[in-house]
């Protein structure tokens, strides 16, 4: 079995928070807040599961790890219309492709009010991380 | 997540060179240059990877007769590039199947960095990666971000191509510039290039009939072209 990309996604996390912490000497995160743009359509699950073996894998301490899920928003940077992805029928193959590289959007989607396709995410792309409390 | 996040690094450790092609002007052979240069490198022995970075306008896959719609990056903790005629390929075409991926300067940057933060290589002797004509966010990226990164430029005698190498040459990039290929040669321009400082690897004609074995590996690899981009390929190997 194919082991998630999710995977991938917690790797880049960890391995950015494990290096902003060695350069402070720290071994151990009380909050730390990822939020999962719906865009890119993570699983939460896995990726807490993913987040919670690579933190430990490191030897860091995440006292508490919160996921938070955020709606993807699309602009239109011609007639500044904002639209949700959830507006747009999408494929099942679209959605896996947008999974991987959310940029990609910008092949798929038109802005349902003018038809252009200078698009801007305006939120929900991926995952980052919004916060920390060390 | 930033453009310096080390999992970037940590996916090209096993790369031994990365090699990027580029020239100032397009239309000058680069992306079938750098298809080429990757499947000799294969050819001739050794672990070889193209990475396709024209990201707007993907198109090293036609080369290799890559069926986008068909063939896919495995997902494995990330993505496994597509082995094509013995070369590890990934492109953004497996997720734009081949379509216009309309971008702007942020949304380059999060595909380099997405790209790069997905992308499982092997062990590898050299990485080609192919780039869009000029020097915007593509190169800046790949000259600011990438470790130990050589440029191969490619230019033909057109007056606008050498021009824009002299330009390239006065950049901050000169430096990373490994040696330069000369492409579509139908007049004298190797002595010129060298003026300026730079290896010529290699001085390769105008074949009018190339275009009919874009696609077709076994072909393509046939051709006097390749045995040119095989002398540049050689010298790029060191």
């Amino acid at each position: 079995m194919n082991i998630m990309h999710e995977w991938a996604l917690a790797e880049a996390i960890v391995e950015a928070t494990h290096r902003l912490l060695s350069e402070r000497e720290v071994k151990k995160i009380t909050f730390l807040k990822v939020v999962i743009g719906s865009l890119q359509s993570a699983d939460r699950e896995v990726l807490r599961f993913a987040l919670t073996e690579l933190f430990k894998s490191k030897g860091i301490e995440v006292e508490r790890l919160r996921l938070d899920e955020e709606e993807a928003l699309l602009r239109c940077r011609s007639c500044l219309k904002i639209w949700r992805l959830t507006d747009l029928d999408l494929s099942d193959e679209v959605r896996e492709a947008v999974h991987f590289i959310p940029e990609v959007i910008h092949t798929y989607a038109k802005c349902p009010n003018c038809n252009s396709q200078d698009l801007e995410i305006f939120s929900g792309r991926g995952v980052y991380i919004a916060s920390m409390e060390l | 997540m930033d453009l310096k996040n080390p999992v970037i690094l940590k996916r090209l450790e096993n790369v031994e060179k990365i090699i990027a092609i580029v020239s100032g002007k397009g239309g000058v052979g680069k992306t079938l240059i750098a298809s080429t240069m990757a499947l000799t490198i294969a050819r001739i022995g050794f672990p070889s990877g193209l990475l396709d970075m024209d990201f707007t306008n993907s198109s090293c896959h036609i080369v290799l007769g890559v069926d986008v719609l068909r063939e896919r990056p495995i997902e494995d903790m990330g993505v496994i590039p597509v082995k094509a005629h013995g070369v590890e390929f990934m492109s953004v075409a497996f997720y734009s199947h081949g379509e216009a991926l309309p971008l702007r300067g942020i949304e380059v940057d999060n595909v380099f960095r997405e790209i790069l933060m997905i992308t499982k290589w092997g062990r590898l002797k050299t990485l080609i990666i192919d780039t869009p004509p000029g020097f915007g966010d593509v190169i800046l990226n790949i000259a600011t971000y990438l470790p130990k990164v050589e440029f191969v430029a490619v230019t033909t005698p057109n007056i606008l191509s050498l021009e824009a190498l002299k330009r390239l040459a006065r950049t901050y990039m000169r430096e990373m510039i490994l040696g330069v290929v000369v492409n579509m040669s139908y007049k004298p321009v190797c002595s010129s290039i060298e003026d300026m400082g730079f290896k010529v690897l290699a001085e390769i004609p105008r074949y009018n009939d190339l275009e009919e074995y874009i696609g077709d590996v076994d072909k393509l690899m046939r051709t006097e072209f390749a045995e040119r981009v095989k002398e540049a390929a050689l010298k790029v190997l060191g």
